[in-house]
């Protein structure tokens, strides 16, 4: 900041705090204020600060209904898989905390047999089964360009 | 011995208390000491907010539901199962199914309903966004509308000092058509008329239920070329000649009439006996500050069915439902309810279709507007389209 971009500002800060419509109260804050960012500003730190809302402020232009809808899509997505794993690890941990002795194999086997066990043993293999169809089936890189 | 916890209505408050609850007597649940049950007459569980966006074709009916059961905790017994019979002198309830429910602690958050029919034409002549369908039908209506004039018009029940539902949806729904109609380009040849009754709780003769928006509604109305009129208080609607009358004595000729309709309880409510709402309108005696039903001890109430005079609306659930969770966990806890509501009510208005304003108040307090900004507008969406099920699962 040069001399006179100092000199105009503290010119505008000085007319701000004498200026009729700033009560006692706001002119009191306004000095606060001032205190606090005095150092930001004889450090080149409000700079920063500066610049940073400048960035917020383009990607609010930026941003539309669709970018906000897509995003949020995203959001969903992740705290129904949130939801649902927090949930069932509850759940399982009181049920496994409760238990006097692990299961036998045999045990183990008769859970197996429960219905919903059943039902989450098959998420989980029809979820391997996508991943491997999505992402494991074809390599990350073109081997022709190798 | 369990403590049985009886939450009806699966809106947002039924669904927000129940999931909170589960984790704030998590020990006890899990020990046994405690149960939640919750009864709703609809698998589904609808944002009703968004319905008002259906009206400017912004959302689809799958975009404003889920299944009720993923949105709660598995502990939570849900059961597809509408009320039709309080019976609180036994602390029971039936459900359709014939089928009776015991509680310890009742939790009614059963919502309202638009009540169009009561008002002699408004069914017939008049459009809503309290549904699915009404929106529905009153967004082709709005797309198609080359010119002409659309009528705004508030009904507020006849038990005194109780808003409609959502406050500020006139105002903004108001601003939206205009906004859709600019669009259009066909706004220079559609008059818009806003119209609001002379009494609106404590205000008269406003534009608005609370007196500081109340007055500077006409600086935004007048930048937008909107018209306005105090003092016109809704009677009938004559569907044929498409005309309005209000009590005043005067009257509106319209293309399309938008309209806040009156509303009630739900007919189990209605029919409860407790209820000391004017024209059998079922809200329930509420305590304002612990949210229990007066004259019962262990029956409280949120949301829409309160005889409060703060809004019916989810930004007030979202600030109820940590009350009564605190206070039912207490009462099992030390005996005695320790929370206490403030009235605080917390929104993010839609101001026209591209800006938004954040906004909040509580007894105490009215609406501080400020001006209105697209950051506020992408809150809100943010809100619409993923945010909502955050908060009902209690995350938020």
């Amino acid at each position: 900041m040069t001399t006179e971009d100092e000199l105009a500002l503290r010119t505008t800060l000085e007319r701000l705090i004498d200026s009729d419509p700033l009560s006692e109260a706001a002119s009191a804050g306004l000095n606060e204020v001032i205190d606090k960012v005095e150092p930001l500003l004889a450090g080149g730190r409000l700079n920063r600060v500066v610049e940073l809302l400048s960035v917020l402020a383009d990607v609010v232009d930026l941003a539309d209904t669709h970018m906000i809808e897509h995003s949020m899509k995203v959001f969903e997505e992740a705290v129904d898989g949130y939801w649902s794993v927090s949930n069932a690890a509850r759940m399982a941990g009181n049920e496994v905390i409760h238990m006097k002795e692990p299961p036998s194999l045999l045990g183990l086997l008769r859970m197996a047999g429960k219905p919903e066990v059943r039902r989450g043993l098959a998420l989980i293999l029809a979820t391997a089964g996508a991943l491997g169809r999505g992402r494991l089936v074809y390599d990350s890189v073109d081997p022709a360009g190798a | 011995m369990t403590t049985n916890i009886l939450v009806v209505g699966g809106g947002s408050g039924g669904t927000m208390t129940a999931n909170n609850l589960t984790m704030k007597l998590y020990p006890e649940i899990v020990g046994g000491k405690a149960k939640i049950t919750m009864l709703s007459d609809s698998p589904w569980h609808y944002y009703k907010p968004g319905s008002l966006y259906v009206a400017f074709s912004r959302f689809f009916e799958n975009e404003l539901r889920r299944k009720q059961r993923n949105l709660l905790r598995p502990e939570i017994d849900f059961r597809v199962d509408a009320v039709d019979n309080f019976e609180f002198a036994s602390s029971r309830v039936q459900g359709r199914s014939g089928k009776w429910y015991d509680y310890d602690y009742l939790v009614v958050s059963t919502g309202c309903l638009p009540a169009p029919e009561r008002i002699d034409g408004l069914q017939e002549g008049g459009d809503h966004f309290y549904d699915y369908q009404s929106p529905l039908r009153l967004a082709d209506k709005l797309q198609t509308i080359e010119k002409g004039r659309i009528l705004i018009t508030v009904s507020f029940p006849k038990t005194p000092n109780v808003p409609h539902q959502c406050g500020i949806a006139p105002p903004e729904t108001t601003l939206m058509v205009d906004n859709l109609l600019r669009h259009r380009g066909v706004r220079d040849k559609v008059e818009i008329v806003y119209t609001y009754p002379t009494v609106a709780q404590t205000v008269r003769g406003g534009l608005f239920l609370q007196e500081t928006t109340s007055k500077v509604m006409p600086s935004i109305f007048d930048s937008m070329g909107i018209k306005y009129e105090r003092n016109f208080t809704l009677d009938r609607v004559d569907p044929e000649a498409k005309v309005a009358y209000s009590e005043e004595g005067t009257d509106h000729n319209f293309d399309i009439l938008m309209a806040t309709p009156p509303i009630r309880a739900v007919d189990a409510v209605v029919s409860s006996g407790i209820s000391a709402a004017m024209d059998d309108e079922g809200w329930l005696p509420t305590d304002p500050e612990t949210l229990k039903v007066k004259g019962l001890t262990n029956v409280y109430v949120l949301g829409d069915t309160v005889d409060l005079r703060i809004s019916k609306a989810g930004g007030a659930v979202h600030q109820q439902t940590p009350v009564v969770v605190d206070n039912i966990a207490s009462e099992i806890r030390i005996g005695r309810p320790t929370a206490a509501y403030d009235g605080r009510v917390t929104a993010i208005a839609q101001m026209g279709l591209e800006n938004g304003m954040p906004l909040w108040y509580d007894y105490e307090h009215e609406v501080q507007p400020t001006p209105p900004n697209k950051l506020g507008s992408l809150m809100r969406a943010s809100f619409n389209r993923g945010g909502y099920w955050a908060v009902v699962r209690g995350l938020i």
